[in-house]
């Protein structure tokens, strides 16, 4: 604790205890990182379109 | 105006008279789908009942579709339309005109069908009378705002499927207030205020469907 | 200051200006993501009711609130074009296209991820995934449309027709679903009213929806740019770009 609660206001911030902690994000962590995950996937695909559609004009 | 208005009309009923199984096709398909879902989803009466409004509702709007592509289209080959557009009355009478015979012609028909397919849905007498209401204020709908999507993809390849993911997404509230007017009758919810919003949307539509439309048909005759 | 508005309305004068600027929105997307995430993940707290899994949040609005307003700004252009008959306008319109349908589906793949440990299904048709939806089919339409022509100005025309009864169309679909949504009692946990809103989750929402504005600014203007190079390449500006841009490379 208290590594990161300068910037939180609602009683003590969010803090992982260790990278797994991190990626489990109690309990929920495919849920979230399948949210973030497929946006990320989706961003890639689209910039990676853009760059062929530009090398090909 | 008003009489190129019933010129046009007329044109079409006689047009459509001399093919009737055109107009007779729709119908048919409507009773076809609507009648295929018990034998879907089981014979449970109580359940059948749920889901009659939303049934002949979504097997009307697939009627529409399936009707609309042949809107503009004859014109459109044989240059009719053409002639209309530098003709002296405005497209937009033409337009009208055209989507008022689409309606006497697919609307109006499936609209008086439906009670059947509610008898066989196991429907009240009241929710009878509220569906065909419904029809009757909610298919003139599907001729305007489906005149514009007519008019969209008239001359493009495969147009027949494009029309429906243009139109389709737009009937959202004719299905919802259509089919919940008949729902809320059900469950003894008086369905007028379902009704009068089917009514403005109706309103709303025969404003932007043949604007819509006619701006269509001149970017298709450019 | 409205003529300069207007020699920029031209592809050949907004084509480098739209290049001079790319860079700088690619930066700011990239640097308010990283803001955003940071607060989204090691700011904000955990919500005393759904736990982690409102951490989704951060990506599922910002999404929605895209998908939504790209719609309306994709319409204006497409208005635009109609009004004044600018080339520009049309391409614009087409170039925002497929980032709004980007957003949408996100915001339907987020809202299904949160619905799941939330409802206890993947799919809940609550008011605002099922409008989303139709959104996305809207997006679908346009596109399907706009491919279908081959005839790049009648495409833009019959576009922009769709996207303006499309953009009139929207809130009253909205508001049929939600009407739709109480009639048949549907689900009532919200994924936006979120109960206690820190303001550190309000500003972690705020920081990812700029970057998202930041990212469709600049995948827009990329898009554009290469919209106008295939629509013009008999132009000879164009070639001239094209030999100065493969000499840069």
């Amino acid at each position: 604790m208290g590594a990161h609660d300068e910037g939180s206001d609602a009683g003590g911030g969010v803090n992982w205890g260790s990278l797994s902690e991190f990626l489990d994000m109690g309990g929920y962590g495919f849920y979230v990182w399948g949210s973030y995950g497929v946006t990320a996937l989706c961003i890639c695909l689209e910039i990676f379109s853009l760059k062929q559609k530009k090398e090909r004009a | 105006m008003l009489q190129a208005f019933s010129f046009i009309i007329r044109r079409e009923l006689r047009l459509a008279l001399r093919r009737k199984g055109d107009v007779l096709n729709v119908l048919v398909f409507f009773v076809v789908v609507a009648s295929l879902f018990p034998l879907g989803v089981g014979p449970e009466p109580n359940q059948l009942r749920a889901m009659a409004a939303g049934v002949v509702w979504i097997a009307a709007l697939l009627a529409a579709v399936l009707s609309l592509p042949r809107l503009f289209a004859a014109d459109y080959a044989d240059g009719t339309l053409e002639q209309m557009l530098v003709s002296p009355q405005p497209l937009l009478v033409v337009v009208l005109a055209k989507a008022a015979a689409h309606w006497l012609l697919t609307g109006l028909p499936l609209a008086l069908a439906a009670p059947l397919i509610g008898l066989q849905y196991d429907l009240p007498a009241v929710a009878l009378g509220v569906l065909l209401a419904s029809l009757l204020i909610g298919t003139p709908v599907l001729s305007l705002l489906g005149a514009a999507g007519a008019a969209l993809t008239l001359g493009v390849r495969g147009g027949g499927a494009l029309l429906g993911l243009l139109v389709l997404p737009l009937f959202v509230p004719v299905l919802v207030f259509g089919a919940g007017a008949v729902t809320s009758t059900l469950i003894g919810i008086n369905p007028s205020a379902h009704l009068s919003l089917l009514g403005a949307f109706l309103a709303v539509s025969s404003l932007i469907g043949p604007w819509a439309a006619c701006a269509a048909l001149r970017v298709a005759l450019d | 200051m409205t003529s300069d508005l207007f020699r920029f309305a031209a592809p050949q004068a907004f084509f480098p200006l739209a290049g001079k600027l790319i860079p700088w929105f690619w930066v700011l997307a990239g640097v308010l993501t990283l803001a955003g995430l940071y607060v989204a993940f090691f700011v904000a707290p955990t919500d005393h009711q759904q736990g982690e899994a409102y951490r989704i949040i951060f990506i599922h609005v910002p999404a929605a609130w895209m998908s939504m307003f790209l719609y309306v700004v994709m319409a204006g252009w497409a208005g635009l074009g109609l009004a004044l008959n600018t080339r520009l306008s049309g391409m614009m319109a087409s170039a925002i296209a497929p980032t709004g349908a980007m957003f949408t589906f996100v915001a339907l793949w987020s809202g299904a991820l949160w619905g799941r440990p939330t409802w206890g299904a993947y799919w809940v048709w609550d008011a605002r995934l099922t409008s989303e939806l139709v959104l996305l089919f809207l997006y679908l339409g346009f596109i399907a449309l706009k491919s279908a022509i081959p005839d790049p100005v009648r495409a833009d025309r019959a576009g922009a027709i769709l996207a303006l009864v499309g953009v009139v169309n929207v809130p009253i679909i909205y508001f049929s679903v939600q009407w739709w949504n109480t009639l048949h009692q549907g689900a009532s946990v919200s994924l936006t009213r979120a109960p206690s809103m820190a303001s550190t989750m309000l500003l972690g929402m705020l920081l990812m929806a700029l970057a998202a504005w930041m990212y469709s600014i600049a995948t827009a203007l990329c898009r554009v740019r290469t919209i106008i190079l295939e629509r013009e390449r008999d132009a000879e500006w164009v070639r001239m770009t094209k030999d100065q841009m493969r000499a840069a490379a």
